[in-house]
């Protein structure tokens, strides 16, 4: 860990302007996890999210010497840039946005007995079908606002619309996820762990 | 402000009061107390909360991922404008070569003895390889 991890997003970015490669390989390491995130939440799939954080990143690298922050924040230039990523390959094909073995998770936790492992299993993936069946904006919406840590301002600018657009795609989402989960049983439960 | 815009609320600003706007979260306290059903909607939508920061952590990259990042990245590309003056000389190239390649058998069969070409017919249909006349 050296000086440069203090640096701001800014600060790399220029560097990264000036064919610094460490500086650019520490903004990859900083922002690379959540822009994957989001990146499967919208793709549905690990190889074209992958595709769509290289490219990302690529144009980061390409245009770095014309970034300009003006307010707003890197991880939501990039949320941008895979939102757009995303709806021009839903443009061209229909991307299959199954939950793969890959994706599903993992059973939580080894000293978890095997009863409570399976519950969460199920649980995790009964949410990761919920949020797939949603339409792509309100998935992006959910994507940003609990991936990333943006307000509702911030997730406007990545997908380039308006705070009511997002209020009102964050709420249908709430909504519908809820009624997904509660109509399999598996809100309950996790209300009743929660110790409400 | 009706008991409905409170339920609607819900959904709105999600199961966290405190992440409400102050009006409806005073509201909204009031009403909890008052109502289980009101209550027990907040309680599932902390829930569904939870569920959904849990599933969005994000993991770290796969290892090697940052580092083809940067090298693919980096990578000198090929401006745009200079693409079909690579693309079409190689074009015109393996145009020309099939070109060359097409005269040159052509060529060898124009030549061809005839006395070796009825020799060569005769070994093969005594072979049985090709029906004789």
């Amino acid at each position: 860990m050296g000086p440069q991890d203090e640096s701001s997003d800014d600060e790399l970015v220029a560097a990264s302007a000036r064919g610094d490669e460490r500086a650019f390989r520490r903004l990859v390491e900083r922002h690379g996890p959540r822009t994957r995130s989001f990146a499967r939440r919208l793709a549905g799939n690990s190889a074209d999210a992958d595709d769509y954080v290289q490219e990302a990143f690529t144009r980061l690298w390409r245009d770095a010497g014309r970034w300009r922050s003006e307010g707003i924040k890197l991880s939501t230039w990039l949320a941008r840039v895979v939102t757009n990523l995303s709806a021009d390959q839903a443009r061209r094909a229909r991307v299959r946005r199954s939950v793969t073995m890959e994706d599903a998770p993992e059973p939580a936790d080894l000293g978890q007995s095997a009863e409570a492992a399976l519950i969460e299993t199920e649980r995790r993936s009964a949410l990761d079908r919920a949020i797939s069946a949603l339409p792509e904006r309100q998935r992006a919406v959910i994507a940003l606002t609990y991936g990333t840590g943006l307000s509702n301002s911030e997730v406007a600018t990545a997908l380039d619309t308006t705070v009511e657009a997002v209020e009102a795609a964050l709420t249908r989402g709430r909504a519908a996820l809820k009624s997904a989960m509660r109509a399999q049983g598996l809100l309950q439960g996790t209300v009743k762990e929660m110790g409400s | 402000m009706s008991e409905h815009d409170l339920w609607d609320a819900i959904d709105r600003h999600g199961g966290d009061l405190a992440a409400w706007p102050d009006m409806l979260r005073q509201r909204a306290e009031l009403q909890r107390t008052l109502d289980p059903a009101f209550a027990e909607a907040l309680n599932e939508a902390r829930a569904l909360d939870a569920l959904l920061f849990s599933a969005h952590e994000a993991e770290p990259l796969p290892y090697g991922m940052a580092t083809r990042i940067v090298a693919r990245a980096s990578e000198p590309s090929i401006p745009r404008w200079l693409r079909p003056r690579i693309a079409l000389p190689f074009a015109a190239a393996f145009a020309g070569a099939a070109t060359l390649a097409g005269a040159a058998i052509a060529d060898v069969l124009a030549s061809a003895d005839p006395e070796l070409l009825s020799l060569a017919e005769l070994a093969l249909g005594a072979a049985g390889i090709i029906a004789g006349n």
